[in-house]
């Protein structure tokens, strides 16, 4: 009787909530195929669908330059917008339901002359390959239930109040072809003053992103992403003979006035550190102390921090896995981390100095309206991401489901890390030296990057005089693990961002670590070139 | 003599095209790759083990294309590429890295996209081919590496010829110039025609597009070979797809290949054609399953291009008649009788268009650098020669100018332009009479008509059957009595030994099947000119079900305009 209530409550929602909807091409398209397929589409012996999300995204972007060392390419490309599609669907009820199903297509139809029946019959392929798929995991969910003789706790959503959230879309301005050569081609150049450098090629591109988000149960959101992305890639040789290739890129958001002036300060910093690793002397084995720079930070965080405070509902996938939960996910309450520093997820932030947070999202895969969290105060992990799945009795979901690889899950956004006493960048080398001369060390190390491909990473400073050296071939002695969080002793002033998989970003300043051990690294020099460089 | 004034004419255009209009050495990314090449190949070539033999591609030019479905585009782009390839051989000519024992056939071409500008100091286009260079050196000695270990273990092949045979010095400049098609027209033609399919219960997905790549490539070697050569592909195409309720795919669909804006159909031409594909498409789902059945059939002109292509062409490409791994069907049946006597066919990838039709398979040096030339393959019957890359097989020493390859990959023997000449012809009419003789002189209830096939395979590889499948788009049964029925859910199979004999007429209406053909070395447009031709048996067999079952609702459109 309850269930029944519900839904008939968010059907009488779906008829109010339409006059509200933006008054464009895409609502319309969606929602006349939402409201068919929810009245009309049935497949005999299954169950009908209760759950469709409609995600749209109009994606725009401007090939500005690409130059290599002060050079252009060749390239030139111009691209039409792309609308690609998703839709999420479940099909059964709150209590017993198909896991879910997402199916995607890139490109649909109608992108540019905004084709309402382009849109709609790309939206109806993907609803009925959705609805027969979640039909198929409909019935192996019931022969895994009485496999397991499990009813109790398996994956099923709770409805949750639902959320809107609606921009005005920016008209998409192209980039000033003169003004992106101009600035590829000097940010290039500049790799022409480093020794050992075989290429340094940087990309600018330019783009715009519209979300059109619609559900079944009254949730709808309307909003848009403007960045420029600069890619730079890196090809050098050390005097030693290690050959280094790598790529990077950083996001600015369009309206950031001084994004050139950032940029070009990134790549100095990079040709800079390169500069010195070209005759950087061999590092040897070390544990002590260290300072990890933001960038390094970052990588902690990501690698430790965000997979342990994500996913955390009893997550069974169609083929009957259960999937590890995040650890955290028994901690509320209890320390976490060391005390210097408070972690929040921040959702509806969309930028940070200048550049753009791919994390930022006001309305979650279930329609519910993203809430801030403060994940981690004074050491103690006070609050979670959660969605409607029920991980325990009570808990309602704060806006941080999301459907990804496959399954509903619990997903972080925006973290921001902030230092409870932030240093300055000589105080923390200052602190540092002192620990280091607490353990009797000539020296301790700078990490500039965790991530093993890249280049230039360890930096060793000496605790009698503070003078810095750059060192090379080595690596981590172990992976990262929870206890490096725990070990955290100060944490600086001026952070960095770090956006991952175009879903989550970092904000993190750089980090003091009690200790940390090193080895060297294995890797022998590059075979020498057969031809001389021209 | 018909045949020799015949190919005088065909020829004629070749030596008007084959002029060099440009001075090569005036040529910047010449310059650059020779200059690089001078500077590096002397030491590469003192390596050990040695790099004997290493080629420079460069390929620059513009892509325009657009895809529209239901009145609205997917996708459109203009872009500008600059590629490079770079092609090093270590060993010897005798053995080299690109021998293929028991290991797969690996490429061994190295490619570099969105290469810096050729300007004038060149200095980051030249770093680009260096690095490229160093890349492609060690990859061939690594390979190099691994072939003399398998040469040691592997047993003897059976054609021991040389891994490759160096090209002949050539020199040639051809710069063309290229107007861009007004794209903005094209558009908004096609989203008025995808109009069409609106409404159309049967219609499950639907496509327009037009692509219109143009370019030069610019060719360096070891041996000296400085070329400058244009291409230009442009297509226009459509296809409307649907489904039968026992899960068949259907589709049919229209392809326009042209040089010129002015050749591509007008909106009312390209109207006319999306209806009567529609109704086809209607037509063909309402049509009876055919069942597996071995009658006479006509394998109308456009069908019998891709029946030679896929069931003889592939099998006279010079490299499978080397490698044991291949089934080798006419290795061994130089001078014998291969095919129906009535049969000629030529490979002749000079020929630009044929009747105004542009030929895809046209091409004035292939990827070896190597001059095209027509080579006879099949003369009355007769099995004369080979398609021939760098890599000789026993008894043919040279390419002919066929190593062919998509852009990355390393070339093999491939066709271009493959032409099927019939020695005696009769009208179609004529043809379709004989059918019915042939019908009732073998007691058939039934023959056939395939009007098109989209595509298929040939399995040339002794791992399986050397047999080959291909798929007729419109299928049509001739009864005894002159009455055609439109069937579907059918497939041609067949061996090739025996299905090429069963030719027993052929009709004077040649025409071509323009195509992108896929193999070893990638994907390469290639064309196919044949006449409608009598077949005395065929075997069909059913076709591949996709088991999906159709839309649970009617396409949006169709209910809002019912």
């Amino acid at each position: 009787m309850k269930r029944t209530f519900l839904l008939f409550c968010a059907f009488l929602t779906s008829f109010a909530w339409a006059a509200k909807l933006p008054d464009n091409v895409y609502f319309k398209a969606m929602h006349d195929e939402m409201q068919r397929s929810m009245k009309k589409l049935h497949l005999k012996g299954s169950p009908n669908p209760y759950y469709i999300l409609y995600h749209l995204e109009e994606r725009q972007y401007d090939f500005g330059a690409s130059a290599s060392l002060g050079t252009l390419y060749q390239s030139h490309q111009e691209w039409s917008p792309w609308l690609n599609a998703s839709v999420l669907l479940a099909s059964g009820d709150d209590r017993d339901d198909s896991f879910g199903v997402k199916e995607n297509e890139e490109n649909i139809q109608g992108t540019t002359s905004k084709s309402y029946e382009g849109i709609r019959t790309s939206l109806w392929g993907l609803t009925n390959q959705a609805y027969l798929q979640a039909s198929d995991f409909y019935e192996k969910k019931q022969s895994y239930k009485r496999q397991k003789g499990a009813e109790t706790d398996l994956p099923h959503l709770v409805p949750q109040k639902q959320g809107t959230y609606q921009e005005e879309l920016p008209v998409f301005t192209p980039i000033s072809q003169e003004k992106a050569q101009e600035l590829v081609m000097r940010l290039s150049a500049k790799g022409k003053e480093v020794p050992g450098m075989e290429d340094f090629s940087v990309s600018l591109t330019k783009f715009s992103v519209n979300h059109y988000l619609l559900n079944n149960l009254g949730s709808f959101a309307q909003y848009n992403v403007q960045y420029i992305d600069i890619d730079w890639e890196v090809s050098f040789r050390t005097k030693a003979g290690f050959k280094w290739k790598f790529q990077d890129s950083v996001y600015f958001s369009a309206d950031a006035d001084n994004w050139e002036e950032l940029a070009e300060k990134r790549v100095d910093e990079l040709l800079q550190r390169i500069k010195q690793e070209y005759n950087a002397p061999k590092g040897s084995s070390f544990l002590g102390p260290v300072l990890l720079m933001p960038s390094a930070a970052a990588d902690l965080w990501k690698d430790v921090f965000m997979n342990n405070a994500s996913n955390f509902g009893t997550l069974i996938t169609v083929d009957g896995k259960e999937e590890i939960s995040g650890s955290f996910k028994n901690k509320v309450g209890k320390r976490v981390l060391s005390n210097v520093v408070n972690v929040y997820d921040r959702p509806r932030l969309k930028t940070y100095q200048g550049q753009v947070l791919f994390g930022f999202l006001p309305i979650d895969d279930e329609g519910v309206a993203t809430q801030e969290l403060t994940l981690v105060e004074d050491g103690f992990l006070r609050e979670i991401p959660l969605s409607s799945r029920p991980f325990k009795k009570g808990a309602k979901s704060n806006g941080h489901g999301r459907f990804l690889k496959g399954a509903l899950q619990e997903h972080l956004t925006n973290i921001v890390v902030e230092a409870r006493h932030p240093l300055s960048m000589e105080q923390l080398e200052q602190q540092l030296r002192q620990e280091c001369r607490a353990v009797d060390l000539e020296y301790c190390y700078i990490i500039h990057s965790l991530n093993p491909d890249s280049e230039g990473a360890w930096e060793r400073i000496y605790t009698e005089d503070g003078h810095k050296e750059m060192v090379t071939g080595l690596q981590l002695e172990s992976g990262l693990s929870n206890r490096s969080l725990r070990d955290i002793r100060a944490a600086g002033t001026e952070k960095i961002v770090r956006n991952i998989d175009w879903t989550q970003s970092i904000i993190t300043p750089a980090l003091l670590l009690e200790e940390m051990e090193l080895k060297e690294s294995d890797r022998k020099p590059d075979r020498k070139s057969f031809v001389p460089k021209p | 003599m018909k045949k020799i004034l015949l190919f005088t004419f065909l020829l004629s255009p070749l030596y008007l095209i084959a002029q060099s209009n440009c001075s090569i050495s005036d040529e910047k990314p010449i310059q650059l790759l020779s200059a690089e090449m001078r500077r590096g190949f002397p030491l590469l070539k003192k390596q050990k083990p040695p790099i004997y033999y290493l080629s420079y591609t460069l390929k620059n030019g513009k892509e325009n294309s657009i895809y529209i479905s239901n009145q609205g585009e997917r996708a459109s782009y203009i872009q500008e590429f600059s590629d490079l390839k770079v092609m090093a051989r270590a060993g010897s000519p005798q053995l080299d890295n690109t021998r293929t024992l028991k290991k797969k056939q690996s490429d061994f071409a190295v490619s570099i996209q969105d290469m810096p500008q050729a300007t004038s100091d060149g200095k980051a286009f030249t770093l680009k081919v260096w690095d490229a260079t160093q890349q492609a050196a060690e990859q061939a000695q690594r390979m190099y590496g691994e072939v003399q270990t398998d040469v040691q273990t592997a047993s003897k092949r059976g054609d021991d010829s040389h891994d490759f045979v160096f090209p002949p010095k050539e020199t040639y400049c051809h710069t063309q110039q290229f107007t861009d098609f007004n794209i903005q027209r094209i558009k908004d033609m096609l989203i008025k025609v995808s109009a069409l399919t609106k409404g159309k219960a049967y219609v499950l997905s639907s496509s327009f597009s037009l692509s219109q790549e143009y370019g030069h490539y610019y060719f360096v070697d070891s041996v000296g070979t400085r070329l400058k050569t244009p291409f230009q592909y442009v297509r226009l195409s459509f296809k409307v797809s649907g489904r039968t309720p026992e899960g068949l795919s259907l589709s049919r669909g229209r392809i326009y290949d042209v040089l010129e804006e002015e050749k591509l159909p007008t909106e009312e031409q390209l109207a006319e054609d999306v209806k009567q594909a529609l109704e086809e498409l209607e037509q063909q789902i309402k049509a009876p399953e055919a069942e597996p059945a071995t009658v006479p059939a006509i394998l109308k002109n456009k069908a019998m291009a891709v029946f030679v292509h896929e069931v003889l062409g592939h099998r006279v490409e010079g490299h499978r008649q080397k490698e044991d791994s291949f089934g080798k069907t006419f290795t061994d049946k130089v001078g014998q009788m291969i095919t129906s006597p009535l049969i000629t066919i030529v490979d002749d990838a000079t020929l630009p268009s044929f009747k105004g039709e542009p030929l895809r398979g046209f091409y004035e040096y292939d990827s070896e650098g190597v001059k095209a030339r027509p080579v006879t393959l099949v003369e009355n019957g007769i099995l004369k020669n080979f398609l021939m890359s760098s890599s000789p097989i026993k008894g043919f020493a040279q390419s002919n100018g066929h190593g062919r390859a998509e852009f990355e990959k390393r070339p093999v023997a491939r066709m271009g332009n493959t032409r099927v000449i019939a020695s005696q012809t009769i009208s179609y009419e004529e043809l379709e009479k004989k059918l019915l003789e042939e019908i009732k002189k073998q007691g058939k209830p039934y023959g056939v008509i395939i009007e098109d096939l989209s595509g298929g395979f040939t399995i040339t590889d002794t791992l399986a059957p050397q047999s080959f499948k291909l798929e007729p788009t419109y299928i049509m049964r001739l009864y005894p009595d002159g009455r055609k029925e439109l069937v579907r859910g059918v497939d041609m199979v067949g061996t090739p030994l025996v299905s090429f004999k069963e030719i027993i007429a052929a009709a004077d209406d040649d025409a071509v099947f323009n195509g992108t053909c896929g193999a070893e070395s990638g994907w390469v447009p290639v064309s196919s000119i044949a006449p409608s031709v009598l077949l005395r048996s065929l075997e069909l067999e059913k076709t591949q079900k996709t088991n999906k079952k159709l839309p649970i609702l009617p396409p949006p459109m169709s209910e809002v305009t019912k």
